[in-house]
This record gives structure tokens, sequence and C-alpha cells, in this order.
């Protein structure tokens, strides 16, 4: 495995879109490995520690962007491998994965949307920046089971509180958070009044576990 | 870390007959060095929290120490004192004299409280003010500057004292993106280099996300309390 993120990572650092995109694509179709451990033992550590050299610091943002693209593509080229991994004969009911307004962070929550896929969920990515109202709004209709909500930005943690307050009130639907603003703190877990908390892929099965025995 | 700053229960009824409760049992530490933002809509109390926490207003009931002192026991002369040492204050309008240049205006709080401006303290003010980055405009008249000059003339004002502690009501509030950027810089850079506390009310979201700590209150309560890390 080590071998395959000290590659993936120098090839990252290259920039090499197709190269990064083919490297990661064929770990998978030669069973090298899964697509959860591509998520969570290559590409997230991948963007976590990117590293930016002192003399690339007035282009660090710019590079993180261009690296979180390629990635971005690699997950989306990833589903293929998620529906052959998820049980089609599960049915754990349904989960929509959103990031609150003003939160354009959202490729951990796009991965989250795949696990949850693998472990038997019917998952909707609504993406970043959700129009608070609209989503709101829609809840009634879609009735998901679990509701994942990402933060990066802590700034953020404020209306994730009160988005979490307004759903209370509309919906029994049980609630996950994560997210950087979380990982950073974990003291903001208890601030926002989700139900529950996860960082990893082992996180989000114990999650579905606990609500299966519910 | 050592607290330079605790509020303990405190609350704020105005008016006797009606009475509106303006602060509910806030309670709050603030950690030397720290730098912390206060957000929440129009009318949630926080001016008035500033106000109390600068001892520019007291509590109906509850303590605030700030730099050891309890504000509500210590006497006139003690309050104003630790105001003039301990606190710089800095707000949405700048509150320069229009008639005076950058320079006196930094000075003028120190002529106020009596002081004759010695050579160090001249010295100061003008290290102050290239600290800014106002040195080419140091002998400009108030109204000869633009809002961001005139908002950092403020800050250089502010931090003349070495305050240990800086209250900021909307520091931001009337500037464009570009001087809401380099005040940001500019107050953080004070921060580092002086280990100076600040509590700055904001409605601008990049001033909040960038502090190190988001208190929300709402409806006199606190609503939020969150560190970044």
């Amino acid at each position: 495995m080590k071998k395959y993120v000290e590659e993936f990572k120098q090839i990252l650092e290259t920039e090499n879109k197709e190269k990064a995109v083919e490297y990661a694509l064929n770990l998978l179709k030669n069973k090298k490995i899964d697509v959860i451990c591509l998520y969570s033992e290559i590409l997230a550590p991948a963007l976590n520690n990117m590293y930016c050299s002192l003399s690339d610091k007035d282009v660090c943002i710019w590079k993180e962007h261009v690296r979180t693209a390629i990635v971005r593509t690699i997950v989306e080229c990833c589903y293929p491998f998620v529906i052959e991994m998820s049980d089609k004969n599960l049915n754990k009911g349904s989960a929509v994965i959103l990031c609150p307004p003003e939160e354009y962070h959202d490729l951990g929550a796009r991965m989250v949307a795949d696990y949850l896929k693998i472990c038997g969920y019917s998952a909707v990515f609504v993406g970043s920046n959700t129009p608070y109202s609209d989503f709101y709004n829609a809840i009634e209709k879609i009735k998901p089971d679990l509701i994942a909500i990402s933060v990066s930005n802590y700034y953020n943690l404020v209306a994730t509180k009160k988005i979490i307050e307004d759903l209370r009130k509309k919906t029994d639907s049980r609630i996950i958070v994560g997210g950087y603003a979380f990982s950073m703190n974990s003291a903001n877990v208890a601030m926002v009044g989700a139900d529950y908390y996860a960082e990893t892929f082992e996180d989000i099965k114990n999650i579905v576990e606990k609500e299966a025995s519910i | 870390m050592n607290n330079i700053l605790e509020l303990k229960n405190v609350n704020k009824i105005y008016g006797t007959a009606v009475k509106t409760q303006v602060l509910t049992d806030i309670s709050l530490n603030f950690e030397k060095g720290s730098f912390n933002s206060i957000i929440g809509q129009s009318g949630s109390g926080k001016s008035t929290l500033l106000n109390i926490i600068g001892t520019l207003d007291t509590p109906t009931s509850g303590e605030v120490i700030l730099d050891g002192v309890d504000t509500g026991t210590a006497s006139k002369n003690r309050l104003a004192d630790l105001r003039n040492k301990s606190i710089g204050f800095v707000f949405q309008f700048h509150y320069l004299l229009p008639e005076f240049t950058a320079l006196e205006n930094v000075l003028m709080p120190y002529r106020i409280g009596g002081g004759k401006v010695s050579k160090e303290i001249l010295e100061k003010a003008k290290e102050y003010l290239t600290l800014v980055g106002l040195e080419k405009v140091i002998n400009n008249n108030a109204t000869k500057m633009s809002g961001g000059q005139q908002q950092r003339t403020a800050i250089a004002r502010a931090i003349l004292n070495n305050p240990s502690i800086i209250l900021a009501d909307e520091p931001t509030g009337n500037l464009d993106s570009d001087s809401t950027e380099t005040i940001y810089n500019l107050l953080r850079d004070i921060n580092e280099k002086f280990r100076t506390t600040f509590i700055i009310i904001t409605h601008d979201r990049h001033i909040a996300e960038k502090a190190d700590r988001i208190i929300e209150i709402k409806d006199g309560k606190i609503n939020m309390d969150i560190k970044k890390a």
C-alpha cells in the first residue's frame, strides 16, 4: 500500500491529470485495492497532506485547486466500482449528503456519498453550497433516513447548527456530521447537535450497523 | 494559557418600569493573546457585551474581571486607569479629529490623559504609524486620507499604550473588501507581534472565519462558542 500511496502522490504533484486518473483506475481494475481503500488511504491523505514548497507559496491555492480537481475526476470515474461493491439486495434506506451554504469544499462529502452507497443506502449527493431554503423545503418530499452534512470552514458551523435545529422540527432523519471543521476540534461536534460524527469509512459502517439495530 | 478576561454570569437589563433583558447569563473566558470574533444579528446584544467588557457600561449583575481587576468593585479612577492602559478601542467609525494630522490623532489620547509628549512617545507613535503602513501620510490631515487609512490611524491610536486587549466593534464595517483584508492582516500582525488579545464584533464572515474563535450571540445569550483548533 505504501508504494501506491507514494507513487500516486508523486504523480499528483506533477499535476498530470491523465496519468493520475489512469494510475488510480488501474489499481481498481487490477484488484490491487478497492474503492474504500483508494479513497481513504490514497486520495483523502493526498489532499489533506498536500505539500507546497516555499518557492511555490504564491501558487499554493492554485495547486490545491488543480489537484483537487484531478482527485474529483478520479472519484467520479470510480462510480462503476462503487456500484460493483455495493450489495444490490441491500436496501438500508435513503441518505442525502450535502454541505451548508457557502461551504465549497465538498469532495469529502462526495466520498461519503459513495461510502453510504456501498453500505446499502440509496445515496443522493447534493453537493457544495446547498441553498438552505431549497434543501429545507425539499426534505419533506425526500424524507431521507440519513442526512450527512460536511463542514470544512468552521464559520459554517454556525449555519450548520441552525440547519440541524430546523431539521429536527421537520424530520426524524438521523443526522451525521463530518469534515475538517470537526476533525480540527472535536469539541465542535457537540456544538451542532448531530446524532453522529464520522471521520472514516469505519465510522460510517458503524453508524449504518447501529441504525440497522434500532 | 492565562485568561486575560473573565465574564461570570453577566446580565444586563435596561429600564425600570419596562424591563428589557439584553444579556442573559453570559459566562466567557478569553485567553491572553487570543484572536476572537463575536457575531450575531443586529440587536442580539453584541455591542452591549463589548461595552461592558470595555467598562463603558456596567452589568446589572455578574462579574467582569479584566487583567485581574474586578471591574464591579474597582474605583472610578482605577477603572479609568484600566481603560487607558489595558484596553484599546477600534470602532466602525474611526472618530479621528478632522483638523489634526494622522500623527496628532494618534497622540491625542495621550495628550488628553495629561501626558507631555516625550521624544519616546513621539517616536513610538511614528513607529506604530509605520507599522500600519502610513509612514508616507503621517502629516496628512485625517480628511485627506482614505477610509482604510483613517481606520489604520485609529488602530495605531488604539495600540499606542500597548494595551493587553483590543475591543473592536465592526472595524471593517465601512470598508471595501481590499481594505478589509488589509485591516485584518494588520490586526493579526499586532496580535502576533505584541500578543495583544483581540475581541472583534463583526458582520463580515471573512473576518470572523479567520479568527481563532467565534462566539455567536443570539437574543442576548451565547448560542455558539466554537474554536478553530
